[in-house]
């Protein structure tokens, strides 16, 4: 029990509520937010319309806010926006078209990575050249229980150093 | 003369004795002739000499404010306070490549001290140069010549600090205010030290290459210099998010904008590296991996030192028009060229001396790390320059945002985390799945354990959940290491604590990286608590209050004051826990700075909960004739562990690059002191 209590106190610490995680913003707002933070800000260097400070983020997501209470669907709103300031304000880079390389690549070279490494270690765990762990005569348990009381010995003396 | 003349004449100079040193290094190599090493080794102190003497000058220009010439114009004003003047050093890009080339300068002078240190430290009698242990360092010293020149180059004939204006302007532009926090005073020098030491592992492997000694050797110096590099850029990296996150005002700390990413990329081939060294230590497999590793961070390293500040990467117009950039992508050619020819040529002695025996072992572990590790660099760097791709082959720009690098690299990282959980517990060679079961019994316990409690919380999307889970497994690896290893000293008849110490002292490098992990486990608990921001836009008038998740902020009111050179508005409000308790007093400001005046600059407070552990953070963006005022807040749970993991992280590293005693030494004082008295004369 005693040797497990830093486990349990990191459990209890774990355990405790985040007072943020508790609460509701209305489901609109939280949506505003969601589709801004895919969305570049035209004016600026590389911040998202839900971060930016600037006069048109802010206009931007009174604009998303406004068509949201209106009714209109996400991708409508998005597609107007882009529309106005181009393409070039998607944050996320549409999945098709040429920008479907910009997903794809980093997919597909992982995939080769791993099959690289696969037929690695195929190749390497499949030779057959005389394994060293099997060529490795057996030791009886008796040597190797000396083997075992000269290292505990060695190890103690070394421990108390030689000062 | 004035001072300026001064430095850019050091620089100038600089380059001549850059060259000549490098020649002669490399004569004295090919013709066996210890004076012309002797004198490449003088000719590399010189050299960090002048390029001293150049900043010094640099530094003199801002603080006297010598507006003739355009980089101290371009940078600083009269206005600007003498410490952020200083910080102008590197708020340019002429400047900042001036940084990292001292920087290279004064290291390869201490690469070579280090050494002589220790040739003196075993007693070698003469010149350590030609101790037959020292062999590598004429090379190195020639490789880092070599990368020095470039710089002097670039800083003598293309982009020089020292450029005059035709005329003299009364005042200068000023810095941006944004690069004027003090944060801004360590986060850029430490990235560009960081990019800048990448070269010195990159020197020992050119080094082991060429001579063509490629067994173990050069390990143990690449190691250590690369630990020391790849720290330097942690705590960068780290800096910068926590300057981003206390200075710019939007709630976040990692925007995925492509300075930030160029950085991060030679840091993850710094960490495969530093992953995959211990399987050719070990095993001596992986040598031609290693080798490309270490090339390929510094080529890295060298993409990111050139991005940094010269905002290529807006579009392909700025990068094609940047008047170092045909030069910075000759030198990355000529790197890259020149490694790989000289990798292909050493080829026959790069064979592994063993194998890999099972697919359950350390080594399998190892090539995994380096999968995903390498994986989600070069996502990184594809998304970055995906825009230029783009307008390239297009015509059309697009923008890679965080969304992309969330995406993409959110299940790698949740990958790379059950890795970390279960590669400590493999054993080399060959582990049986009973053992592995056994030794993960109590790691899964506790994941399983974490997923319950944050499932509780209200956790449900698969990945986080997952993430949360493959914390609990690296916690739990972690102290199965330790409770094994202190379990077996206590046998012995050690108690608890000395046991510990102990094995910790017995093998730094490996308890160094295991507090590494959990420095990472930290960072993580961070990253995913600040994915359940919750954010509000509020406008009060005095005296009202707001409910931001489950806080309670009331504004109290707002004054005026002038500080540091800018108007400054206060906001002061009461911050209130779930259940009515004061917690805080929060002071937001926003100060407008003289030429700077369309950009203000918010000072933000930000109040860490406890023991809900949720950062308030609270920025003032405007307020009214009427005393009303606008905030915007954010509630920003867990976030302070990526700074407890920051310093956990620096700890790490700091138990594993602690110099092992040197017994030999420390035995025969009295022996050394002629000797040492022989060595420094020659």
């Amino acid at each position: 029990m005693k040797r497990n209590f830093p486990l349990l106190l990191l459990l209890v610490l774990l355990c405790l509520p985040s007072a943020a995680w508790a609460q509701e913003t209305s489901a609109e707002q939280r949506e505003v937010v969601e589709i801004a933070r895919t969305l570049k800000c035209p004016v600026c260097e590389s911040q998202s319309v839900a971060d930016s400070p600037s006069q048109l983020a802010q206009e931007m997501r009174a604009y998303i806010q406004r068509r949201l209470e209106a009714g209109d669907s996400r991708q409508a709103i998005v597609q107007a926006l882009v529309d106005r300031y181009g393409e070039g304000i998607l944050l996320e880079p549409p999945r098709a078209g040429f920008t479907l390389l910009v997903w794809w690549l980093p997919v597909l070279s992982l995939a080769l990575g791993a099959l690289v490494v696969g037929l690695a270690l195929r190749r390497w765990t499949r030779t057959p050249a005389a394994d060293a762990l099997e060529a490795a005569p057996e030791m009886s348990s008796e040597e190797l229980a000396r083997y075992r009381a000269r290292l505990a010995d060695e190890l103690a003396r070394r421990e108390r150093g030689p000062a | 003369m004035t001072p300026a003349d001064g430095g850019n004449l050091a620089l100038l100079l600089a380059f001549p004795v850059g060259a000549y040193a490098l020649v002669a290094s490399v004569l004295g190599l090919r013709r066996g002739l210890p004076e012309l090493l002797l004198s490449a080794r003088n000719g590399l102190v010189a050299v960090a000499g002048l390029v001293t003497l150049a900043s010094l000058a640099l530094f003199y220009a801002l603080l006297t404010h010598d507006f003739s010439l355009r980089y101290v114009y371009d940078h600083s004003s009269r206005a600007m306070p003498t410490l952020a003047r200083l910080t102008s050093f590197w708020g340019g890009q002429q400047g900042s490549l001036l940084l990292w080339t001292w920087g290279l300068s004064l290291l390869a002078v201490f690469v070579v001290v280090h050494e002589g240190r220790k040739a003196r430290e075993e007693g070698w009698p003469g010149p350590f140069l030609l101790r037959p242990a020292s062999a590598p360092l004429p090379y190195v010293m020639a490789v880092l010549l070599g990368i020095e020149l470039f710089f002097l180059f670039i800083l003598g004939f293309v982009a020089s600090p020292f450029e005059r204006l035709p005329m003299v302007p009364p005042d200068g532009r000023g810095l941006n205010p944004l690069l004027m926090d003090p944060g801004m005073r360590i986060h850029p020098p430490l990235l560009l030290t960081g990019y800048m030491s990448f070269s010195v592992p990159f020197a020992f492997a050119i080094a082991a290459l060429a001579r063509g000694r490629l067994g173990r050797d050069w390990l143990r110096p690449a190691r250590g210099w690369m630990l020391l590099a790849w720290t330097i850029q942690g705590c960068g990296l780290l800096m910068g998010a926590w300057w981003a996150y206390h200075v710019l005002g939007w709630g976040g700390y990692w925007g995925w904008d492509p300075v930030e990413n160029v950085a991060l990329i030679p840091w993850l081939t710094a960490t495969a590296f530093l992953h995959t060294i211990m399987v050719q230590e070990r095993r001596g497999l992986l040598k031609v991996w290693t080798l490309a590793l270490a090339v390929a961070t510094f080529a890295l390293a060298i993409f990111g030192t050139f991005v940094v500040r010269s905002g290529v990467l807006t579009s392909v117009h700025s990068f094609a028009q940047s008047p170092i950039g045909p030069y910075f992508f000759g030198f990355l050619g000529l790197v890259l060229i020149g490694s790989t020819a000289l990798l292909l040529y050493r080829l026959p002695r790069l064979r592994a001396e063993g194998r890999v025996d099972a697919l359950l072992s350390r080594e399998t572990g190892f090539l995994l790390n380096n999968l995903l590790l390498v994986g989600m660099a070069a996502a990184v760097f594809w998304g970055t320059v995906f825009p230029l791709a783009s307008e390239a082959v297009r015509g059309t720009k697009v923008a890679v945002g965080a969304p992309f690098y969330q995406q993409v690299n959110g299940p790698l990282l949740v990958a790379l985390l059950l890795l970390m959980g279960v590669g400590p517990l493999l054993a080399w060679r060959y582990t049986s799945g009973r053992n592995l079961a056994r030794a993960l019994a109590w790691p899964a316990a506790l994941a399983l354990g974490v997923g319950a409690v944050v499932f509780g919380l209200g956790v449900e999307r698969g990945l986080g959940l997952l993430a949360a889970m493959a914390c609990g497994l690296v916690v739990g690896a972690v102290a199965v290491e330790y409770y094994r290893g202190v379990r077996a000293r206590q046998r012995g008849g050690q108690a608890l604590l000395p046991a510990l110490a102990t094995l910790v002292a017995r093998n730094r490098r490996r308890h160094g990286g295991y507090v590494v992990h959990l420095a990472m486990v930290l960072i993580a608990v961070g990253v995913l608590g600040s994915g359940h921001q919750v954010e509000r836009t509020l406008t009060l008038a005095p005296g009202e209050s707001a409910q931001v998740g489950s806080y309670t902020l009331t504004y109290d009111n707002v004054y005026d004051e002038r500080q540091a050179g800018a108007d400054a508005a206060f906001a002061r409000l009461t911050l209130a826990g779930p259940a009515g308790q004061r917690l805080a007093a929060l002071e937001p400001d926003r100060r407008v700075y003289p030429n700077w005046e369309s950009q203000p600059v918010s000072g933000i407070a930000i109040n860490t909960t406890w023991p809900w552990l949720d950062d308030v953070y609270v920025v003032l963006i405007e307020a009214d004739a009427a005393n009303h005022a606008t905030f915007h807040v954010f509630v920003n749970p867990l976030v302070i562990c990526l700074w407890l993991g920051g310093w956990l992280f620096l700890v790490g590293t700091l138990i594993a690059s602690w110099p092992e005693a040197r017994p030999v030494a420390r035995a025969t004082p009295a022996v050394l002191e002629p000797r040492e008295a022989v060595a420094s004369e020659a």
